[in-house]
């Protein structure tokens, strides 16, 4: 395994699927160096390297309860900060229907379970069903339908007259 | 609804969402289905809507990775971890064929040695490495690899399990199954102990051989995580073995 090749073929998705995950670009870079860390001590092959970083990544992420909260609170300081900048007299629209969109797209997020969006984000990253099925430790026959699931969660909350098809019958 | 097409009513979201990603879903049929089916195409349009919904949300949160090149840090733990032992060896066995055919003896007796728990032979091949190292020169011997022992246990009512236990980073664990009757581990500088249907082994490093027996139902522990299990003569890698520290490969052919 070239570890050099290996961190500049998967740092940047690793990053973007733990920032997604955390929303603190910080924390996300210090999750993905510890990732890779750990990795110079698991000398494998190149074909296993990348799901076995995303499945540290999201152990780390998920077993850290201090990372927990301080995502939370990063989270209600975006929001406030979002909620000023939305102000018309402060910032230029375009800034301000920005900062709305993130602000609504990590609430959306935010009320998804923390597999939900592991496994919504794991699959944005283009992971195949058969290994979000290992790293998220689930069942690969159902991850097709926890995927849906959560999508429809996700849209629910983006949108809330949106309704649940599942729900509705 | 969640019926699948082949009865003749409605492909269920998990199998329409793997028409979208190209997941092979079960069969033909929900394909076929779709195409003919205004609820589950309208279902599938919505799935596709809030997949894209999704990633539009999910990008206007990104930000660019702060880690265009890997940190200095990184690359010098990288460098750090380049373990030149056996590059070491090398430069030492080059002085000559002579020594080099002693300190493959020797090696060979202590890998002997040492395969035998209690054998008067590894102070033996203790001394003679301590000599051997002598005649190396240079400022200091590398340690002696001692060789790894092996213990064996048989199974009870047709079940074995191994467990390793205060695994680190520094283990790597192959896992493969026999045609023997009883499970065996192999390994250097481990502490074993066994009684029938279950073996433990602590103090582990370096390259581990799990040897379970195709007849049995055999699991393998590490660090109270189970990472592998075989059963019906076929062995599987189970989630675990990513969150333990060790190096955990199964051999799952051949």
């Amino acid at each position: 395994m070239d570890f050099e090749a290996a961190f500049n073929s998967h740092q940047e998705s690793l990053f973007r699927y733990v920032n997604r995950l955390v929303g603190d670009a910080d924390l996300a870079s210090d999750v993905v160096q510890e990732s890779f860390v750990r990795l110079l001590s698991h000398p494998l092959p190149d074909d296993e390297v990348r799901r076995w970083l995303f499945t540290v990544a999201t152990n780390l992420v998920r077993d850290d309860a201090r990372m927990r909260s301080r995502r939370q609170r990063l989270l209600a300081e975006r929001y406030e900060r979002s909620d000023m900048a939305s102000d018309p007299a402060d910032v230029p629209d375009e800034v301000a229907m920005r900062s709305e969109q993130i602000a609504a797209a990590r609430a959306a997020l935010e009320q998804l379970s923390p597999r939900d969006r592991q496994m919504l984000m794991m699959r944005e990253e283009g992971f195949r069903y058969s290994e979000i099925a290992k790293v998220i430790d689930v069942a690969p026959g159902s991850v097709g339908t926890l995927l849906a699931r959560a999508l429809r969660r996700f849209a629910a909350a983006v949108d809330p007259a949106h309704i649940d098809d599942e729900e509705s019958e | 609804m969640n019926m699948h097409a082949a009865d003749g009513i409605h492909v269920d979201d998990g199998a329409l969402l793997a028409l979208i990603d190209g997941e092979s879903a079960p069969g033909a049929e929900p394909r076929t289905h779709v195409d003919s089916c205004d609820d589950c195409a309208r279902r599938m349009e919505e799935l596709r809507f809030a997949s894209r919904r999704l990633a539009g949300a999910l990008e206007s949160v990104d930000t660019p990775s702060p880690l265009t090149e890997m940190p200095d840090e990184l690359r010098d733990a990288a460098a750090a971890a380049v373990t030149p032992i056996h590059s070491a060896w090398r430069r030492r066995l080059r002085g000559g064929r002579s020594v080099a055919a002693a300190a493959g003896l020797i090696l060979v007796l202590a890998a002997g040695a040492y395969a035998v728990p209690g054998s008067p032979l590894r102070s033996i091949v203790s001394r003679s490495v301590d000599a051997l190292g002598s005649l190396f020169g240079g400022d200091t011997v590398g340690p002696i690899d001692p060789g790894p022992s092996a213990v064996g246990v048989d199974p009870v009512d047709g079940a074995v399990t191994v467990s390793i236990e205060g695994a680190t980073d520094d283990l790597r664990v192959t896992i493969r199954l026999v045609d023997t009757s009883r499970a065996s581990v192999s390994a250097r500088g481990a502490s074993f102990v066994g009684q029938p249907g279950r073996l433990r082994v602590t103090d582990a490093a370096g390259d581990m051989t799990v040897e379970l027996p195709t007849a049995a139902e055999g699991t393998v522990e590490v660090n109270g995580a189970p990472v592998a299990r075989s059963t019906g003569g076929a062995i599987t890698r189970l989630p675990g073995a990513d969150l333990v520290p060790a190096v955990i490969v199964v051999e799952t052919a051949g």
